[in-house]
């Protein structure tokens, strides 16, 4: 799967997830260049994948690296097994599964405005890249860290829990079943810690 | 619901006005009755942004002395689905009857930023067999010392205390009780496994008590054969086999002070469903052996909590 395929697919869909961002939000979203929609993708989800250009503090860092050490392993041991990216479904559920839960975003004011200034497509496709990565399928995620992703977002755990009860939301809209939805939110649940590490 | 409520409040009129109230039971009954219906049926229909934060049914339903958790042990979680900066509160109606007795439980929570869980509770135990009543007010605290059921390795845990008072002990002094009033600790711990069996996610729960309680409090507090404290286990398992149904046991240790009330372990099997964030319906078959001299206890077991 190339990024480029993956922007395609996500350039239709996007168009209609943006139209909804503008109708939700008073505040204008306007499509800048690659770098700087990067940087305004820290305005992102708990869950997503989004840029930032800020160097992480050097107290921190230890905490993070402590944090992911375990993740990192974990996907060392899983590296070859495709057995959960497979059981979703594959990269069309991905798909519809984070194109259905931006439309729930879209509609929660409570964590609505996190994506005022976010590039919907770019975050569509980062967001569907992780979550193939982190089910062991054929995608690498070169995001930031979730901790770097998030940092200083002001995000608390209402903002988290809502997340959580949107992604699962979509995947049973999706179609998705029990055992690989869950197996799904468990590995994404581990990252709650670096998520909320840096929040002030 | 209504008569439960009406007795509560007609508990602490005094003299005379009681009486009036007690005479009024009967008519009034129906008003909160048919209140509680549209109220019920409201909140079924509610919308779900309006309640706290956290998913569904990770806040248990209200267990037998007021405080969230499952049927008969308390858990780590907290009342309701409030979250940080959050607050929930829980109003729950529980009857249960075994051979020779029948419980019913009237109880509500607060849920403080998922901090601090507050619980009033109100037991009634009626003596089906041996004639008589036995009734105790329950006052909960449980601080969440650490963690989150799901996003932390180590789940959740948090510090329990249950102040109880007999409301009429003579029974209980007839029976060796030491006392009529008395605290129970305990420290609990909750946490949830994803997809562990069958791709279900699987709620496991721990809690440590000390306790003097006879019978939870109802037969007293310490005994003749043993009037101190003592350190009892409970522990349940909860499967959720979708986010809104969840089957599971129960077991609780209970101590045994009485010479001649032998006392016995209580266990469980139950299955709750979650309606939505606001309503919940919980039904058990209770095993609870032993009580007050009459042997192998069993029954069923209904609660309905409601939460806003």
């Amino acid at each position: 799967m190339t990024t480029s395929s993956l922007i395609a697919l996500g350039a239709s869909r996007g168009a209609a997830l943006r139209h909804t961002f503008l109708r939700k939000t008073s505040c204008p979203v306007t499509l800048k260049s690659f770098a700087s929609s990067m940087a305004l993708a820290i305005g992102l989800s708990v869950l997503g994948g989004c840029a930032n250009a800020t160097s992480p503090h050097k107290v921190d860092a230890r905490h993070e690296r402590a944090i992911t050490a375990e993740a990192g392993t974990e996907a060392e041991v899983r590296r070859g097994d495709t057995t959960l990216y497979t059981a979703l479904g594959g990269k069309p559920v991905i798909d519809d599964v984070v194109n259905d839960f931006l439309y729930r975003i879209a509609d929660d004011e409570r964590i609505r405005h996190f994506f005022v200034n976010t590039d919907i497509d770019h975050f569509q496709v980062t967001f569907a890249t992780q979550l193939c990565d982190i089910s062991n399928g054929p995608c690498d995620y070169q995001g930031p860290s979730m901790a770097r992703a998030h940092q200083h977002m002001g995000l608390t755990e209402v903002h988290f829990n809502a997340m959580v009860e949107h992604l699962r939301a979509a995947l049973i809209e999706q179609g998705v079943s029990a055992g690989p939805r869950n197996q799904l939110l468990g590995r994404l649940a581990r990252l709650h810690d670096a998520v909320m590490l840096r929040q002030p | 619901m209504g008569r439960s409520r009406t007795q509560v409040r007609s508990r602490r009129l005094p003299g005379n006005q009681r009486q009036r109230a007690k005479h009024k039971r009967s008519t009034l009954s129906c008003i909160p009755a048919s209140l509680a219906v549209l109220v019920l049926a409201a909140l079924l229909s509610a919308p779900t942004a309006q309640a706290g934060s956290r998913l569904l049914a990770t806040g248990g339903v209200t267990q037998i002395e007021g405080a969230a958790g499952g049927g008969v042990s308390p858990w780590a979680v907290l009342a309701g689905t409030a979250s940080e900066g959050e607050v929930s509160t829980t109003a729950s109606i529980t009857q249960a009857r075994v051979d020779d007795y029948s419980l019913a439980m009237a109880g509500v929570a607060g849920n403080f930023h998922n901090r601090l869980e507050v619980s009033l509770a109100r037991q009634r135990l009626d003596l089906d067999t041996l004639g008589g009543r036995l009734e105790q007010d329950i006052l909960g605290a449980k601080l969440r010392l650490y963690g989150d059921p799901l996003y932390d390795t180590w789940g959740t845990w948090s510090l329990g205390v249950q102040r109880k008072r007999m409301v009429d002990g003579d029974l209980a002094k007839a029976l060796g009780a030491r006392d009529t009033q008395g605290t129970d600790i305990y420290l609990a711990t909750s946490k949830l496994w994803f997809a562990a069996i069958g791709g279900r996610n699987l709620l496991t729960n721990l809690t440590l008590r000390s306790t003097r309680a006879n019978q939870g409090g109802l037969l007293g507090f310490g005994g003749d054969e043993q009037s101190g404290r003592s350190l009892v286990v409970e522990g349940s398992l909860g499967l959720m086999l979708t986010p809104s149904w969840i089957v599971g046991v129960e077991y609780r240790q209970k101590p045994d002070n009485l010479s001649v009330a032998a006392e016995s372990h209580w266990r469980d099997v139950y299955v709750a469903h979650f309606f939505n964030k606001h309503v919940s319906l919980t039904g058990a078959w209770l095993d609870l052996g032993d009580i007050a001299g009459l042997a192998d206890q069993q029954g069923g077991y209904l609660s309905l909590q409601v939460a806003l």
